[in-house]
């Protein structure tokens, strides 16, 4: 009798009051599943070079959806090794569009991985479906075109391109240049006496541009330019830059959609571009354009606008909504 | 809006939760299950964002997984901005800079990982609780985490762990930086003696702290003329932040400063570990040296350390091999050069 009533004791006071704590808590922590809501990209087979922008035209769709905008919303990238060096670069992209759209972020290695380890979380109870963004991967390159919104870097990022835009030269039209598609250790002729004529037919341009790894840029000294590799930028620097400079030339990536939504003046050198983007101060040249091409394409979205220098402007409240 | 149509491209899916009720019976089953990764976390609200520390920790994760047997590791990363109230130069304002900076460091980990950024404390939690009760092996351990004291920079675990099993766990080239790393090493250094340089100049950067750790830099501008008219066939590899070197540097011949050439950490840890020497203060990079089977000698090591490293003023890491030297006092051109010439004997 008396082990009976030590047993109902027990589970008044001990059982029962631990199982609704638990359950209580484990609700709890379930409603704060972290990873209850997400998307998973497997960008496997996407070229290295291409990733920015895809990965930029995805979070940007993801963005303007107004059935995802209303919470955060977790992204699963699974990535191809070469892919993993762009890390830093996406990881800054999801940081510039407007925290309360995404919430965590993960990188794994192969699909297998990604399930196994969501299988491992407690939490971790997925389907995995499929669907689609409308059209084709081209279509996500409009990226910061599409925003519903505009996006702009962070005060810290602006602040150090303004200044370095004050340097280079605060009276000038500055054209950010990005020439990073090219290939060889040498820059083309054609960008070269692009770079010299102009000097000499419009001096109040400065150019600043941005050459890959393997170029030796020092054989090619212009006075109105300026190269900005060594400055080690990382992707929200250069964002800034594009951001507050005048105008943009270069291929359809990252930098050319930050300048476009700005409504830039921008030359797009037409590299991986599939669907030609349309607007007054834009005009497109062939990746193996002559310098006569470029130079006509520069007169061309120069005589059409004549902005006032916006790194003068002061600086404004985030346009962010 | 996303609409739900079968997918033309390679984006695989939206993720949907099951309903909440179900969450005891998958616990009970999961935990029949035993895990074969460890988590690893590192909570930015109390834990600092540095490179050598990072190198330290990812270590310690390692080896909880190896003592637990797990053969991967999952990294979680608590970055969002409430996160970084730690140290003075990084706030809400500039910390995704910091993070975006340190990545690459984070793919040297010895077991296969994946990376988890979170944004929200509930989510740490979330999942220290989820692993607590599915008994994974995690680092830092539970309670540790709930007291934000965790033992991020001492090498007690880590000897104790090389006592007991012979070996660490060694640090590798970050996951997706080697192919450019190699292009890189073919263009400077093919057929050269290689020795990879981090001179430490925090006081150069926005980061003040510790300014007695810093090197002479004369000492080394000296040390490079005298290896240039010796050894011709020695090349340097200047890595580090590109506020951490001055325009001199640029002019000497045989030093080859890799963020001027575009080159980011990714690649410069890459060459560390491929590089046949290297030599630098005690740092970030040290730290990862440490870790690895890459010959090095550490200049400037502080002798207050010693007792958090369980080793004796003018000792080595008991875990290194015979080419990897400790050098407790400062750097001198003379002492440069003469640890440069012991080790170019050994390895040439």
């Amino acid at each position: 009798m008396s082990m009976l009533r030590d047993l109902s004791r027990w589970c008044r006071r001990y059982l029962v009051p631990r199982t609704i704590r638990n359950w209580y808590v484990l609700r709890k922590w379930i409603r704060g599943n972290p990873l209850r809501e997400g998307f998973l990209f497997d960008l496997r087979e996407i070229p290295t070079k291409e990733l920015r922008i895809h990965v930029l035209g995805l979070l940007v769709r993801i963005a303007n959806d107004q059935a995802t905008a209303q919470r955060p919303v977790n992204l699963t990238f699974i990535l191809a090794e070469d892919g993993f060096s762009c890390i830093s670069d996406l990881y800054s992209l999801v940081s510039l569009l407007p925290p309360l759209n995404f919430g965590n972020i993960e990188f794994y290695r192969s699909l297998e991985d990604c399930r196994n380890h969501h299988d491992d979380l407690v939490q971790g109870l997925y389907k995995f479906g499929s669907f689609s963004i409308e059209g084709n991967s081209g279509d996500s390159i409009g990226a910061f075109q599409n925003l519903v919104w505009r996006v702009e870097p962070s005060a810290y990022y602006l602040n150090q391109a303004r200044s370095l835009l004050k340097m280079f030269g605060h009276d000038h039209s500055i054209y950010f240049c990005d020439l990073t598609h090219l290939q060889d250790e040498v820059l083309p002729e054609s960008w070269n006496q692009f770079f010299a004529k102009s000097l000499s037919t419009d001096n109040q341009v400065i150019f600043i541009v941005l050459t890959p790894p393997q170029m030796r840029e020092e054989k090619f000294v212009h006075v109105n330019v300026f190269y900005i590799k060594a400055l080690g930028l990382s992707l929200l620097d250069q964002l800034a830059l594009v951001h507050l400079s005048d105008g943009f030339i270069g291929p359809f990536d990252v930098l050319a959609s930050m300048a476009l939504q700005r409504s830039h003046q921008a030359i797009l050198v037409a590299n991986n571009l599939r669907r030609p983007p349309r607007g007054e101060p834009i005009s497109i040249v062939s990746k193996d354009a002559t310098s006569r091409e470029i130079q006509q394409s520069f007169a061309e979205i120069r005589g059409k606008l004549n902005v006032q220098p916006i790194h003068s402007i002061e600086p404004q409240p985030s346009a962010l909504v | 809006m996303l609409d739900n149509k079968i997918a033309p491209y390679n984006i695989i899916g939206r993720v949907k939760s099951w309903p909440e009720t179900r969450f005891l019976a998958r616990l009970r089953k999961a935990r029949q299950k035993p895990s074969e990764s460890a988590i690893g976390f590192t909570d930015y609200s109390y834990l600092p964002l540095a490179l050598g520390d990072t190198f330290t920790m990812m270590v310690k994760m390692s080896i909880e997984a190896h003592r637990q047997g797990a053969k991967s590791l999952r990294l979680y990363l608590g970055v969002g901005s409430h996160f970084m109230k730690n140290q003075p130069h990084i706030n809400e304002h500039t910390y995704r800079h910091h993070i975006a900076n340190l990545l690459p460091a984070f793919l040297c980990s010895p077991l296969p990982m994946s990376l988890h950024f979170l944004r929200r404390h509930s989510d740490t939690n979330a999942i220290f609780f989820s692993s607590r009760l599915k008994k994974q092996p995690t680092w830092p351990a539970f309670r540790d985490h709930l007291r934000q004291e965790v033992d991020y920079y001492t090498h007690f675990s880590i000897n104790s762990f090389f006592k007991e099993h012979g070996f660490i766990p060694k640090v590798v080239p970050p996951y997706g930086y080697v192919d450019r790393a190699n292009q890189f090493y073919d263009k400077f250094f093919k057929n050269k003696f290689l020795v990879t340089v981090n001179i430490r100049q925090r006081g150069f950067t926005d980061n003040f702290c510790q300014l007695e750790r810093d090197s002479s830099l004369e000492e080394w501008y000296r040390f490079f003329d005298v290896i240039a008219k010796k050894y011709p066939n020695v090349r340097f590899l200047n890595m580090g932040a590109n506020s951490e070197w001055d325009r001199p540097l640029a002019k000497k011949p045989n030093v080859v400063i890799s963020r001027i050439e575009g080159m980011g950490l990714g690649e410069e840890l890459a060459l560390l570990l491929r590089s046949n020497l290297f030599m630098g203060t005690s740092s970030g990079f040290a730290a990862a040296a440490t870790f690895s089977s890459t010959p090095y000698v550490i200049t400037h090591f502080e002798n207050i350390v010693a007792n958090r490293l369980e080793i004796s003023i003018g000792d080595s890491y008991p875990f290194a091999n015979e080419n990897q030297t400790l050098s407790w006092t400062r750097e001198t051109t003379d002492s440069l050069v003469e640890l440069f010439e012991e080790k170019y004997r050994n390895l040439k």
